[in-house]
């Protein structure tokens, strides 16, 4: 590669590595305070700051009746949107707004009010949580008399005519239900038995087997909030409060800044331990330190099943470890090859070759345990697998490509006038340049053996099953 | 610290030093195990169970009434116990109060303390009544005072599921690293890898116990990270003795002088990998002034690794290869 082309390209990697660390570390002021979970922030959101109101987080509750149920998602879902149709009638605008209720996983939800102070939040607090607790029972009336029960719809959901090209509601009924409709009864109301109040009214003749199939109205949001409620209650979920809390400074930024402020305030201490011991080559390091770092913070960011937390930070700072660590280990073992005598080039592409499989190693560790502990661990240890496994990959290719990658094209600009001093090179003491091992070209290394066996070691025989 | 001459000209032995390594690891571990029977489980308050609450007191608060409201709270938990309203019957119990000052929010100029008082015995439902009880309580002793927040805390029962699922994930990987181990440098470096991961963790855990650091959610986080730390040092010196046992000049040589020799080659990369370690440390104490949920963790792990993995591993080695040896010795004079 000639010396104009390394300049270029040189250049261009310094450059972009800059503008990638910048831009990085832009989102601190916009980091999400809200609270996802006991300690958990979700960085890099593009939700401004709130200022004021609460939230609260529910989780399912193990119960007899929640275990009989194989997945949550749907009912979850259904139950988010029953609960925000629910609280917004509830609530005049005056009392409440900014209402956000959010599903955070299969099993839990977040009710997040952002316009109330934490006086105010602590009395609706117990409302929304009483209203959330709630157990509501469906129940289908004639003239006030109960016919069937919630527990006689097996199914509900939504599907489309294409011919009247409108939505329609399907229930589907167990044998009972479907006996009770095919006398085709009239005037069946699906009621909320724990307040009496109707939630939807079956058109005569909608009965057809074991489904009831209704027409959504396409003009009024009504109908489909009947179907939100009715399909939330028919398996109604229980839920207990988990967490609440005022939706402003202490607990997230808090915690963004151990994240940032403290990862920085390591990543400088590290730079300068570069820059002072390993001069040049440390400053090949530094950018790919820069490189790791910007890659790792966007996709962080980026992920959505990512989630810091405050235990997270432990697996952030591990993995700078890590990045820096290899890049240590290659380093001083350019060091060793050039006091073995050989030249600047030879010892760069000696150090490398030699340290690689000791770098891949311990990247391999780390992406091991990484995903174990992602896939295996819940909460906390998940979280910091996920970290650690993200950081293990993003510092593998930062520290096996980018870094080698600029300090061969250092060299290259270099060329054989560079003075080793200037990559802190030195000889060892006594040392005669006559003694100088001219660079030739590496032999081949030894194919990797199965394991290792001393030299007395007996052949096993056909047949021996006694070694 | 890092000069090469001074250091390959140095007499150093490692190996035989095995012995002594091993009975100081011995002799931590086992003061831990007295110490743990005798004194418990720093069991963090997150694992304590119940809920936390974060009291809000106004700028004008009295710095004496505020410190004086972890008594005055655990008193006004117990007298809404009896409270003469019979709905209100609280089957709750106190199990802790710390007090922890957060920042200070500027927009009211009010500091946030978090009051950790673990309840058990409460709906949500209930404890949400409680918390606007309390309130009036904490009004009566500082005016402006209100309960901003209340956040679960994990049951006991949690810790130790978290505790056994940790136990799981570090057996998946240390079996795992193992197999590649063992296909890359064989089975006594596998070996060697996995028994170090181990006493690693046990000495971890027995740093752990005698400091008293409080054993919860960051401490396993910790946890974790050490023991990836522990192996990748391992890895260093094992990669060093692999490279060294090719090499033709070392052909002959006794293990035990391998790996002192390896040693010698290697403590350089481990002792720069050591001090970017302890550097980061430094870093996030610097940027975050926390010692005991992080720093401290962290620095302990730093030390058992260096202990198993580089002063322990050559020893460890050395005796594994004259076991081998030793076993391929019998297996001849049985042939003859």
């Amino acid at each position: 590669m000639n010396k104009r082309k390394s300049i270029i390209k040189f250049s261009l990697i310094i450059a972009a590595t800059v503008i990638l660390t910048v831009f990085a570390f832009l989102p601190i002021k916009g980091v999400n305070s809200y609270l996802a979970a006991p300690g958990a922030i979700k960085a890099n959101s593009t939700d401004s700051t709130v200022s004021g109101g609460f939230y609260a987080i529910y989780d399912l509750k193990k119960d007899a009746e929640n275990a009989s149920r194989s997945t949550f998602g749907n009912q979850v879902e259904a139950r988010r949107l029953q609960l925000y149709y629910e609280l917004a009638e509830t609530y005049q605008s005056g009392e409440i707004s900014g209402l956000d209720v959010r599903k955070l996983s299969n099993k839990s939800l977040i009710i997040e009010v952002k316009s109330m102070t934490s006086t105010q939040g602590s009395v609706s607090l117990t409302d929304i949580t009483a209203l959330v607790e709630a157990r509501h029972t469906l129940s289908f009336r004639v003239d006030d008399s109960e016919v069937l029960k919630g527990r006689n719809i097996e199914k509900v959901y939504m599907q489309t005519n294409s011919t009247a090209q409108t939505r329609e509601m399907v229930l589907v009924l167990d044998e009972e239900g479907e006996t009770y409709f095919s006398s085709g009864p009239t005037g069946v109301k699906i009621v909320d038995a724990s307040d009496d109040s109707e939630i939807y009214s079956i058109p005569d003749g909608s009965a057809a087997g074991n489904k009831i199939i209704t027409t959504l109205s396409s003009t009024s949001n009504d109908d489909y909030i009947a179907y939100y409620r009715i399909l939330a209650l028919s398996r109604p979920l229980v839920l207990e409060l988990r967490e609440a809390g005022i939706n402003n400074t202490d607990s997230g930024t808090k915690i963004a800044n151990l994240i940032y402020i403290g990862g920085a305030c390591a990543l400088v201490l590290i730079m300068l331990f570069f820059g002072l011991r390993y001069r040049l080559t440390g400053l090949m390091g530094i950018a790919g330190l820069l490189g790791y770092v910007s890659v790792f913070l966007f996709l962080l960011g980026l992920l959505p099943f990512i989630n810091l937390s405050a235990a997270g930070l432990s697996a952030i700072i591990f993995t700078l470890i890590l990045a820096a660590g290899s890049s240590v280990l290659v380093f001083e073992r350019i060091k060793d090859e050039f006091r073995l005598g050989k030249s600047v080039q030879a010892s760069v592409a000696t150090g490398y070759r030699r340290s690689f499989w000791s770098m891949f190693d311990v990247h391999l560790v780390s992406l091991i345990a990484g995903l174990i502990l992602w896939i295996l661990g819940e909460g906390v240890i998940g979280g910091i697998g996920a970290v650690l496994f993200i950081g293990a990959a993003v510092s593998m290719f930062t520290s096996l490509v980018m870094t080698r990658y600029l300090v061969k094209l250092l060299i290259n600009i270099g060329g054989d006038e560079m003075s080793p001093a200037l990559l802190s090179l030195k000889r060892p003491e006594g040392f005669k340049e006559s003694d100088a091992i001219p660079d030739e070209p590496e032999p081949e290394p030894e194919p990797e053996s199965i394991a290792f066996r001393p030299d007395d070691m007996p052949d096993e025989e056909e047949g021996d099953d006694n070694v | 610290m890092f000069n090469r001459d001074k250091l390959m000209a140095k007499d150093i032995r490692v190996a035989s030093k095995f012995k002594v390594v091993t009975l100081i690891l011995i002799g931590i571990i086992a003061v831990a195990i007295i110490l743990t029977a005798v004194i418990g489980f720093n069991n963090d308050y997150d694992f304590r169970g119940g809920y936390e609450l974060t009291v809000n007191m106004p700028a004008s608060a009295d710095s004496e009434k505020i410190s004086g409201l972890e008594k005055d709270i655990t008193a006004a938990i117990e007298s809404l116990k009896d409270s003469d309203n019979d709905d209100k019957s609280y089957g709750f119990k106190v199990l802790y109060v710390y007090r922890e000052t957060l920042n200070r929010d500027a927009a009211t100029e009010s500091t946030y303390s978090v009051f950790r008082l673990n309840f058990t015995g409460l709906s949500s439902a209930e404890l949400v009544d409680a918390v606007a009880d309390l309130t009036d309580v904490l009004k009566k002793d500082v005016d402006g005072a209100g309960v901003v927040g209340i956040k679960s805390c994990s049951a006991p029962a949690k810790f130790w599921k978290n505790f056994g699922t940790a136990v799981l994930c570090a057996a998946a990987v240390i079996i795992l690293a193992g197999v590649y181990m063992v296909f890359r440098r064989g089975f006594i470096h596998a070996l060697i890898l996995a028994i170090v991961a181990c006493v690693n963790a046990l000495l971890y855990f027995a740093f752990a116990a005698i400091t008293r650091l409080p054993f919860g959610g960051w401490f396993l986080a910790v946890m974790a990270c050490v023991m990836v730390l522990a192996m990748m040092n391992t890895a260093i010196i094992l990669n060093q003795i692999g490279e060294n046992e090719k090499r033709e000049q070392m052909r002959g040589k006794l293990p035990g002088e391998l790996a002192d020799i390896s040693f010698k080659e290697s403590i350089i990369k481990l002792g720069a990998f050591t001090l970017i370690a302890l550097i980061a440390v430094a870093g996030m104490f610097v940027g975050t002034l926390q010692t005991v949920y992080f720093v401290a963790p962290f620095a302990i792990g730093v030390v058992t690794s260096v202990l198993t993995s580089v002063f322990w591993t050559p020893g460890l080695y050395a005796k594994l290869k004259d076991a081998e040896q030793n076993r391929l010795n019998r297996y001849k004079q049985k042939r003859k």
